[in-house]
Order: structure tokens, then sequence, then C-alpha cells
């Protein structure tokens, strides 16, 4: 391995130590965040260079053990054990805090006979809690290089302090307690013919998580309550061992230790303030998402129309001064005009979580969640699902009870995600009055409230609907860690932030620019009579015009003419489409210098003679993307996550009915 | 035998029996011979909080209910027990 110049590492450790934090300050910004940004459900890959080697990290999903519990545990396992040969050694952070319980894998990870180096985070912890740690009796006990450090407060750089041991890699092997513990015996047991040198922590895997060998193919695996018995004993037999060897290194004085986590708890999960503290937090992002991002989304609205003028006055009179002008520009525009908003709502979203408040979410909702078929843990998918649905339906991996998981994934589209922001924002501005209730709370803010809790109280409902219905086991008992409150450190904040702003501009960016480039071409080109028409062909004619018209009769009972129709369907692929359809056809009709939003207020139906987006139409299009599934990735990551068409198909169709009806409801009655 | 729902906050008391408890729960420490600490209990909400090994740890009050415990808790400097 000396000779090896690229080395393949996987961050691995419990949940909570801070592991993702700590592979951020490693990479960087220099990772691969694999489809979607959020917490470690899908691994992330990041590379460095170090002293002539090229580091190639995997942050792997938090795991207890090695014995996976829920979906996203299986993928260390799978990729520990199915393809050891593709790791060339583990990082593995533990946190000075839980230390007695992160030994529990450690000893598993040791045992399989890896190289490993340990990061014992959460250094700046030591003396809150009043821990002692001897570092040196540490390092002897376990045989492998252990680096404190504290991922908040860092001291120094860490890969410097990772740089002495890579090219030693691969005598940090450890001490392997597998015989120690006498699992070895209980393994024999199963295993009598099988020669001793071959029984090992590697096949006690694969024999109790029915990982395929060819060792294997002479023995049955174990049934389900074997294996219970058989990992029971195993993880008593650690702790036993782990419990002898801690107190040659570990003290801790619980008098000494400042306990605020306490104090905030009695407050935070309090059965009464704890709601209302949660209520509070909720209403204040949603007051803040609208309030707060006023300013610069009408400067970046501003700036674009004022370079959309620039170049209309500079460049040539012709179809490529059309095409980058109302083709490209308003593109571009309609997405960078709601990253104020998208940039408040991930950071709340992140800051719950990173603090350790999400798990108090967790604590207060659990017993509220059963009737809707789901857990606290349900809750998280839920509330992520307001950045984005992709995110949150791979986040319900971390759901052990399958059919919790199934309901979560299936309700977490209804909830509101930033793509129906823009839509939101655009509609609320049109149609609702920029008034106050008792001088501070926004009637704009309310009603981008009121859709966040539809889109929640409609999850809760279709979930109490599939509780109904679906077979398998109907709860699992909650059993979580409880991190103490923490500020996040301010760089690994910044990183996550950005991984999940840069996935909107760049992810949903580009399919919005590319859709807003066809949508100029059918709306300026047309044909009639079997002859292609000279451009620029007049909107009506255009092959926009025509689709709008064919199918604008199916529409119509919600209050929607064919531009609105255009742009409600070429929105299917992804909801924030609606507006740059929207922006384009009205660009592409108007050359006047009017922003976007004045050009829908000032639009008028011909046949009523009213404003095209008053009230009763505004209601109609908000609650149609209320509800309606319009998102080509939400659908992709149902049908990998559920491995059913049916499922995919059915909440798709379920979902466009229910958005269909409510929407036409709404408008016959406001109309 | 109490159970550990039966506890105060802020009582502690050692587990004496863990053949009821499924395998997370003793990989996150809850198994015979800990020492656990109640610090709240919800039972309207339905959950509890507990210590154990240092850590704060929630679980359904049913779970809570299940779990046998010694009936003299130990004050809160006392070592942790946990060997057998």
């Amino acid at each position: 391995m000396e000779k090896k110049k690229t080395l393949r590492i996987a961050l691995i450790g419990n949940p909570n130590v801070g592991k993702t934090t700590v592979f951020n300050l490693l990479t960087g910004l220099h990772q691969q965040t694999g489809n979607y940004p959020g917490t470690t459900v899908v691994q992330k890959k990041g590379k460095i260079k170090v002293n002539g080697f090229t580091l190639e990290l995997i942050d792997l999903p938090g795991t207890e053990s090695l014995h996976p519990h829920s979906p996203d545990e299986q993928v260390s396992l799978k990729e520990i054990i199915r393809y050891p040969e593709n790791i060339d050694g583990i990082f593995y952070i533990a946190d000075v805090e839980s230390l007695k319980k992160n030994l529990l894998l450690l000893t598993q990870i040791m045992d399989l006979g890896i190289p490993v180096i340990m990061i014992l985070n959460k250094a700046d912890k030591l003396k809150k809690k009043g821990i002692q740690i001897d570092m040196e009796e540490l390092k002897k006990t376990l045989g492998i290089p252990v680096i404190l450090y504290s991922s908040v407060k860092p001291e120094g750089n860490l890969i410097q302090k990772i740089k002495p041991y890579l090219k030693k890699l691969n005598k940090c092997k450890g001490r392997r307690i597998f015989s120690e513990i006498n699992l070895k015996e209980e393994l024999k047991k199963h295993f009598p013919a099988i020669d001793d040198k071959l029984l090992n922590y590697s096949l006690f895997l694969h024999y109790t998580e029915q990982v395929p060998c060819s060792l294997l193919e002479m023995t049955n695996h174990p049934g389900k309550e074997e294996k219970k018995q058989l990992l029971k004993k195993e993880t008593v037999k650690r702790y036993i061992w782990i419990n002898k060897v801690l107190k040659n290194f570990y003290t801790q004085n619980l008098s000494e230790r400042k306990d605020f986590t306490g104090m905030a708890d009695k407050i935070l999960l309090h059965p009464v303030w704890g709601y209302l503290v949660f209520f509070f937090i909720m209403f204040l992002m949603f007051q803040s998402i609208y309030h707060l991002a006023n300013l610069p989304m009408e400067l970046i609205d501003h700036i674009f129309g004022e370079l959309s003028n620039w170049l209309q006055h500079k460049l040539p009179s012709n179809k490529l001064t059309d095409l980058l002008i109302n083709g490209v520009i308003s593109g571009v525009a309609g997405v960078l005009i709601f990253v104020p908003q998208i940039t408040l709502l991930f950071l709340f979203v992140l800051l719950m979580d990173k603090t350790g408040y999400m798990s108090r979410v967790v604590y207060l909702t659990d017993r509220w969640m059963r009737p809707f078929g789901m857990s606290g843990k349900s809750l998280v998918p839920l509330i992520s699902g307001t950045a984005c649905a992709v995110p949150a339906i791979l986040s319900t991996r971390t759901i052990e009870n399958s059919r919790q998981r199934l309901i979560t994934l299936l309700t977490v589209p209804f909830t509101t995600c930033s793509a129906r922001l823009p839509v939101y924002t655009i509609i609320i501005a049109l149609v609702i009055p920029n008034k106050f209730l008792f001088g501070w709370i926004g009637l704009q803010g309310l009603t981008l409230f009121f859709l966040y809790t539809l889109g929640f109280a409609a999850a809760l409902a279709f979930g109490a609907l599939l509780h109904r219905f679906l077979p398998g086991q109907k709860t699992t008992p909650l059993l979580m860690l409880m991190p103490d409150y923490q500020w996040p450190s301010f760089k690994g904040l910044l990183i996550e932030w950005w991984d999940k702003v840069s996935a909107f501009i760049f992810g949903a960016g580009k399919i919005i620019v590319l859709f807003s480039i066809i949508l100029w071409f059918l709306g300026t080109h047309g044909i009639k009579d079997d002859k292609i028409l000279a451009y620029p062909v007049p909107l009506e004619d255009s092959y926009l015009g025509n689709f709008g018209k064919k199918i604008e009769p199916v529409f119509r009972p919600l209050g929607f003419d064919w531009k609105i129709d255009v742009a409600v369907l070429s929105s299917f692929a992804a909801r924030e489409i609606f507006i740059g359809t929207l922006s384009t056809i009205y660009s592409v009709e108007d050359d006047s210098e009017k922003t976007i939003i004045e050009k829908l207020r000032t639009e008028i139906h011909p046949a009523t003679g009213r404003p095209v987006f008053n009230l009763a139409t505004g209601w109609a299009i908000l609650i149609f993307y209320a509800f309606a599934l319009q998102c080509m990735s939400t659908l992709a990551v149902i049908k990998q996550e559920t491995g059913s068409w049916a499922y995919t198909l059915g909440i798709f169709l379920f979902m466009g009915l229910l958005a269909y009806i409510s929407a036409m409801t709404v408008y016959q009655i406001l109309k | 035998m109490p159970y550990l729902s039966e506890l105060k906050p802020g009582e502690q008391a050692i587990i004496i029996a863990d053949e009821h408890l499924p395998v997370k729960a003793m990989e996150l420490g809850l198994m015979k011979g800990s020492l656990i600490r109640l610090k709240k209990k919800n039972p309207k909400i339905g959950m509890a909080l507990v210590e154990i090994n240092g850590q704060s740890l929630a679980l359904d009050y049913g779970l809570a209910s299940q779990i046998e415990v010694s009936s003299n808790g130990k004050k809160e400097n006392s070592p942790d027990s946990t060997d057998r």
C-alpha cells in the first residue's frame, strides 16, 4: 500500500458524531454530492491531495453497528462487506461524549482487519462535560492512531494531523477482539466443519446479514430469532470488553458538567411550550422567507430588466437578439430571482438540523404522527421536503419500519417544496393585497404560511388514508439519540448551504433555461394551412398558441386561459418552469419594458374583460400547484425507492386528480 | 421490580432484564447491568428521555414501560456499573 498513490478512504461513524462536518472540512468544495444535497443518505465523495497522495473520501451514512436496522445503514455494510477491496482505509469519526458507544462499531471494523485512523471529535466539549481521556492509553488499547479534534472549533489543520499516518496506513489495523471475546467460539457452533483459521468476523457478518459468500454455501442463514440472539450476544460481549478497557483511559466527573441542553429541553420538550415554540419557529420561517427576501428579489428583477433594455438598444434587432433577451435572459432571471427565498429556506432547515433542534421536533411529534401511519422520524423528511422532495424521500431511509417509510415517502410530495415557491410568490404578489393584519402580520406571508400548512395537512390526510389500507407491521417504537444543542461550524454550514443552493441553480436552473429557449422558439414560430409562417409569428398563431387553444376546454373550469394552460403543461416536468414559461410567453408577446409582474397584472381576459390573474384564478392556480405532482425527479426517486410502478403512477394520478378537482372547486366558488 | 417509566425524573436505576429489548436498543447501551437515569417522561406525548453512557436517548413510553430496572437507584455521581 505504501506505493499506492490514490487511497480510497471511507468516513464511518455513529450518527451525530459530526462525520459530515469533518468530511466537509476535509474536502471543502471539492466534493461530488451525488445527485442531491442533504444529510448522508447517499454517498458523498470528495478528493484531496496530501503529500503526494490523492485521497478519495467517501462519506457513509451514520450507523450504530455493522448490523443495519434501516436502509441507509445498509450502505455502510454493503461498502465494507461486499467490496472490501475497494477501501484502503477508514477514518473513524467518534465523539468524546459517547466514546463508549462509539467503540462498539469501531471494534467491529477493527475485527475486519481494515486500517483505521480514529478522529475523536468534539474535543471542545471535554471540559464542559467533565471528561478526561488518557490519549496514550487509548491509542495503546486500540492499536490505531487517534487524533483529538473539534470540527466546530478546529485548532490546526486536520489534514496535517492525518498526514504522518498515510504512508504507513496498512499498519494501522488495530486490535482484533473477535477471538478475545469468544465470538469465534460462537461462530464455531454454526460451522463445526470449517477450518479454525477461516472463522473470522467477516464470516460472522456474511452469515448474520445474509451476504452471499462461497463458505456459506454449505449452511443455511440463521432465522430471524436466531439472528437476533446472535446479534444480542455479540453486542453484550463487545460492551463487556469495552467496559473493561474504558476505565483505563476514560473518566467523567458528572458534577463538573454544564447541562445547557437539559435546561433548554425543559422548555423545548415541554408538552405545551414545546409545541408553541415549534409553531412559532415555523411561522417565523415563512414570514422571513417572504419579507426578508423581498428586497433582493426586486433588485435581481430590476437588474435583469435593465440588462434586457440595454441589450435591446445595443444589439441589432434580429432573431438572435430576440432569442438572447426573451429566451436565455428571461430564463436565467426566472431562476436567479428565487435564490434569496430558497437561501433563507435552506438556512432555516439546515439550522434546525445542525443545532440539534430537529431531534426535539421528532420527540414532540412521534405520538401525533402515529394515527397517520408515520413516526416522529417522518417529520424530518416532511420538513426537508419544503426544500426539495428528492433528498427528503431519500432521507426516509432512516426509518426502520418499512410500512412507515413507504407511507412517509408517498406523502412527502404533498409538502411545499422550493420549486412551488416561485409559483406561489408570483401568484400571491398578483392576487393577494400587500396589507398587514394588526400592523405586523403580512397578508401575503400569511397566505404563504397557509399554503405550506395545506401541504402538510394534505400529507397527513393522505398518510391516514394509506395507514388504513396498507398491510404490514404498523409501528416500531421510537428509539433515538438526542444530540446536545450546539452552534454549527460556520464553514460546514456554508458548504452544506451552497450544496443545496447550487443544486437548485445548476440543477433546476439548466432545465428552466432550456425550456425557456424551446418555448421562445415555439412562441415565435408557427405553421398555418401547411405553410411555415414568417418570423416573428404572432403568439396566437405560433405552435405554442395553437397548442394552448386546443387544450383550453380542459382547463376552462379552473379559470385558466390558453397561456396559463401552456405554462401548466410545460411545467409537468418541473413546477418551477411555470413562471419561466409565463415570463417567456409574455416577453414574446409584449416588447414593452415592464417587469414580468406588471405584464401579468395588466393582462385582460378577452372573453370576460376582467384581469386574467384575479382572485379566483389566482387561488385556483395556487391550489392546483399545492397538490399536483409535477416533478420528474420526484417520480423517478419514488420509483427507485419503492421499486414499484404502481405506487409511482398511482401517486402521480391521485395528486393530479386531486389538484384538478380542488382547483376547479375553488375557482367555481370564488369566481 | 419497577419499570423504567415508573421512576421519577432525575432518578437512576440499573437495567435488570433485556430479553424484550430490540437489538438496536442494546447497541445504544440499553442492556442488563447498564446504569440509566430518567431525565424526563411525557406520557401525554408518549415519550421518555433517559441518559445512558452520558448520552440522552429518547424512547417510546411504551418501550420504557417494558424495561425492568432495580428498585434502589443510585446517586447521580456513581460510576457506571455495566460490567457483568
